[in-house]
């Protein structure tokens, strides 16, 4: 096989791998945004307010740090 | 009193598009343009190996993209330990499957050059295994946040993980210069191997995979960031 074919197969793979991560990252995005569609839906039904106080205590699946960002917003 | 409709607004990502994530993807899409130009028409065709010596290029690249994350997760990893911030964690993880794709990057298209070059896909070369060890340490990195559940031991064993796997990136490094091989060495104590139009079209193809992993990096630790979020909300709400 010439060098040609394996400079294609070469670069080939580079983009093929980096696109299938893209791909990954888009999928986990749309998935992300599919639950919080759901747990909107779920809301809807009825607000659930979330007290101050909660909010300062460490969350169940994530310290604390992990909530502060949009707690803020 | 804040509701949780309102909390979890952020989580869908559009108040996440800032400058970064608006303006790091154009910039690294036009600069991996570029690397293509200077790869296959500014540098010229290597005498001894011709064509196929233009993977080079993007393989250096990938392989430097992947000692940059692992030193990433090295640093963000010590600052997740002295700080028990959970935004250095993010960053980690993210360093760290991001660092793991373009390592896989750097051994594949190596394998292909190397099957032209050498007449073989593989040879258990110190530079060639050392890199498979780094690869495999990180996919272990990644393995074990899968399988512990609990979100502060999952950040602290992983961080002790990702500081302890760093050590093999400098012997990845030094490989070639402390142990007898067959991989090239471009920088030495004479300087770069290469003519100055090869080093121009390294240098651009570094930069553009560089400006590609920062982008990565931005879209993964946002990611990241509202996938905790929501776990804590759902957590909440008593769905888990």
């Amino acid at each position: 096989m010439s060098g040609l074919w394996f400079l294609a197969l070469g670069y080939g793979v580079i983009w093929l791998v980096l696109f299938a991560y893209v791909l990954s990252l888009v999928y986990r995005e749309q998935e992300l945004r599919r639950e919080v569609k759901f747990i909107t839906q779920i809301l809807k039904d009825g607000e659930v307010a979330l007290p101050t106080a909660q909010r300062e205590s460490p969350p169940a699946e994530g310290p604390r740090e992990a909530r502060e960002p949009s707690a803020a917003t | 009193m804040m509701k949780l409709s309102e909390r979890i607004v952020g989580l869908d990502g559009l108040r996440e598009d800032g400058v970064l994530r608006w303006a790091l993807p154009r910039v690294a899409a036009i600069s991996v343009l570029v690397g293509l130009y200077f790869a296959f028409i500014f540098a010229e065709t290597e005498a001894t190996m011709g064509d196929v010596q233009r993977i080079f290029y993007f393989h250096v690249a990938s392989a430097w993209v992947a000692f940059l994350a692992f030193f990433v997760v090295f640093v963000t990893s010590i600052a997740y330990l002295r700080t028990r911030n959970w935004q250095w964690d993010s960053i980690a993880c993210s360093a760290a499957e991001i660092g793991t794709v373009f390592t896989t990057i750097a051994l594949i298209s190596g394998s292909i050059w190397a099957k032209k070059a050498w007449g073989a896909y593989w040879t258990w070369d110190p530079r060639l295994t050392t890199t498979l060890i780094l690869w495999l340490i990180y996919i272990s990195y990644l393995v074990l946040r899968r399988m512990v559940e609990t979100p502060q031991q999952r950040a602290a064993f992983s961080s002790v993980l990702g500081i302890i796997g760093f050590v093999d990136v400098p012997i990845v490094f030094l490989s070639i210069r402390l142990w007898r091989t067959i991989h090239p060495v471009l920088i030495s104590q004479e300087g770069m191997d290469m003519t100055g139009r090869m080093g121009a079209a390294m240098g651009v193809a570094v930069i553009a995979f560089t400006l590609v992993f920062a982008t990565l990096v931005v879209i993964r630790v946002s990611l990241e960031r509202r996938r905790v979020e929501l776990d804590a909300v759902k957590a909440h709400l008593g769905l888990y």
